[in-house]
């Protein structure tokens, strides 16, 4: 067994802090928010997309209440996680908490008054101010990461909106999801339609804000190497790009323009395979974003010092002779 | 108004990691965790390749952004200018790691044993993990604190004490007559990434 430094210098940089738990936590918070997004928008346009509101309203508050647990458990010191609502005025965690538990309450209001009707009636201002606190929720996941000084990967404004167009487009494929779960037999060819056009055009839009967010971050130096790694990464390049926004888009897209003849399961089917394969590509687009963050160099005159995330070291076998 | 500083000589360091591990006998840190460290860097081509040791710890910012962040309050600015955590409000998020440019954040999770092959924790380590417990806590953000307890004693932080080149100087910035005031005026005095407007309080002078 080798003695010594085991993984690469350059491994070494990326953190190892935020992974899996706070990528779970983010998709799902987006996908719960993008999700009641498109349920609010459903309960504007009227009664004939009732099973829209009804499909994004039964996923979407307890999606994100499963997303909340995530985080807690990401916490070194979960039973004092009330107090992170502390520093509303600084920190993007405390206005998350915040903004979550503002947009959970209404969201669960609306949910109420869908499934039992006569109980509350939920206003249109109401579901005008949840959808507002939806699109917060969606853009403070993405203001989360772009607050990280260290890490100048994510340091950018760009990351807020990426999050946010993600958000609505899982949340219109989760919302699919629902629709087909609850009952099949209700959904509308015309309404999937509809909402094929929208998701088409909202996959386009966010491959050219990670086109955006790639190349910004390769003109910047202390970025480049995190952009070269995410675009090196297979789960990203085929999981995301490919499999999670190209084949989709193309699906939704040939939904829109050449399906117009096609009956409502033909095009359920279709929509289904469509939104299984958004909704993994947006979890890998935010696995790989927080997987790549290397933090950022330090200068000093003409050099450059690169600080190691975690030492990562086979401790020597002392009292053992060394290998042959 | 005291506002304690230090400055870091890179032409005296060569780079023996003595405030290192001074400041790990000191603080009793865990396996992983250099609150003081020392990276090393390359410039130039063969045959003029240059190598330096750059000497890290909490920079102790003006502005810095780990407290910015931090939801609960428990990254404080203590007197003297020290940026601490209060460990009782600390819920161990990481985001004070994540937005702290100069990599001085450490979460310890677990305490590990310094022995391989997951070998038990011995008796002075188990002493040790206590005392830390106690001190830093597990589960929560850590980080220098300067040696603060020691500062009222007149007593210099440990990695001050070691350094064997004399390359670290601490004292108050507010002292326009201090040793250190003194030093980054006349040896060009620098803070890293200045860029990013946290003001550090940890200056260095240039290694030519």
């Amino acid at each position: 067994m080798a003695v010594g430094i085991v993984k690469s210098r350059v491994e070494r940089q990326v953190q190892e802090e935020w992974k899996g738990l706070v990528a779970i936590y983010l998709f799902l918070g987006g996908l719960g928010a993008g999700a009641y997004f498109v349920a609010g928008t459903a309960a504007l346009l009227g009664e004939g997309w009732a099973h829209v509101t009804t499909a994004g309203l039964y996923l979407s508050f307890p999606v994100v209440c499963i997303g909340m647990l995530f985080l807690l458990a990401h916490l070194g010191k979960p039973m004092r996680a009330f107090l992170s609502a502390s520093k509303l005025g600084s920190s993007w965690i405390s206005r998350g908490v915040v903004i979550l538990t503002i947009f959970i309450v209404l969201s669960f209001i609306h949910f109420i008054g869908v499934i039992s009707p006569g109980s509350i009636e939920f206003p249109a201002a109401g579901v005008i101010l949840a959808m507002l606190f939806a699109l917060f929720t969606m853009l403070y996941t993405g203001a989360l990461l772009s607050g990280s000084k260290g890490y100048p990967f994510w340091n950018t404004a760009a990351l807020p909106v990426l999050f946010m167009i993600s958000g609505l487009l899982t949340g219109l494929f989760l919302t699919i999801i629902g629709m087909a779960a609850i009952d099949s037999s209700l959904i509308g060819a015309e309404q999937l339609r509809v909402m094929a056009g929208v998701g088409g055009t909202l996959a386009v839009i966010e491959l050219l804000v990670i086109f955006f967010f790639l190349h910004s971050a390769t003109r910047v130096r202390n970025s480049r190497e995190s952009a070269k790694r995410m675009m090196g990464k297979g789960s990203f390049i085929f999981g995301d790009l490919i499999l999670g926004l190209i084949v989709p888009a193309i699906i939704l897209f040939v939904m829109y323009f050449g399906m117009a003849e096609a009956d409502a399961a033909t095009m359920t089917n279709a929509a289904l395979v469509a939104s299984v394969l958004g909704l993994i590509g947006g979890f890998l687009l935010r696995y790989a974003i927080l997987s790549t963050g290397m933090a950022t160099s330090l200068d000093m005159a003409g050099f450059q010092f690169r600080p190691i995330a975690k030492l990562d070291f086979e401790r020597a076998p002392i009292g053992k002779l060394p290998p042959e | 108004m005291t506002r304690y500083g230090m400055v870091i000589d890179l032409k005296r360091c060569y780079g023996c990691y003595a405030c290192a591990m001074a400041c790990k006998a000191k603080n009793r840190t865990p396996p992983g965790v250099f609150w003081a460290r020392v990276l090393k860097g390359e410039t130039g081509k063969y045959p003029t390749v240059v190598r330096q040791a750059l000497p890290v710890l909490c920079m102790h910012c003006d502005d810095p952004s780990c407290q910015t962040v931090c939801p609960t309050g428990a990254t404080q600015t203590a007197p003297g200018g020290i940026v601490v955590v209060e460990k009782e409000k600390c819920i161990g998020c990481s985001y004070c790691k994540m937005a702290c440019p100069y990599g001085a954040r450490y979460m310890v999770e677990e305490w590990e044993s310094y022995f391989p092959d997951g070998a038990p924790r011995s008796t002075y380590e188990e002493y040790v993990k206590k005392e830390w417990e106690e001190k830093s806590g597990i589960g929560v953000s850590t980080k220098c604190d300067f040696c603060m307890e020691r500062l009222p004693e007149g007593r210099l932080p440990a990695c001050v004490n070691a350094c064997p080149a004399n390359a670290r100087t601490f004292g108050d910035l507010d002292d326009p007559l201090s040793e250190i005031s003194m030093l980054i005026k006349k040896g060009r005095g620098a803070v890293l990434q200045p860029e990013l407007g946290n003001d550090p309080k940890v200056y260095y002078l240039p290694p030519r």
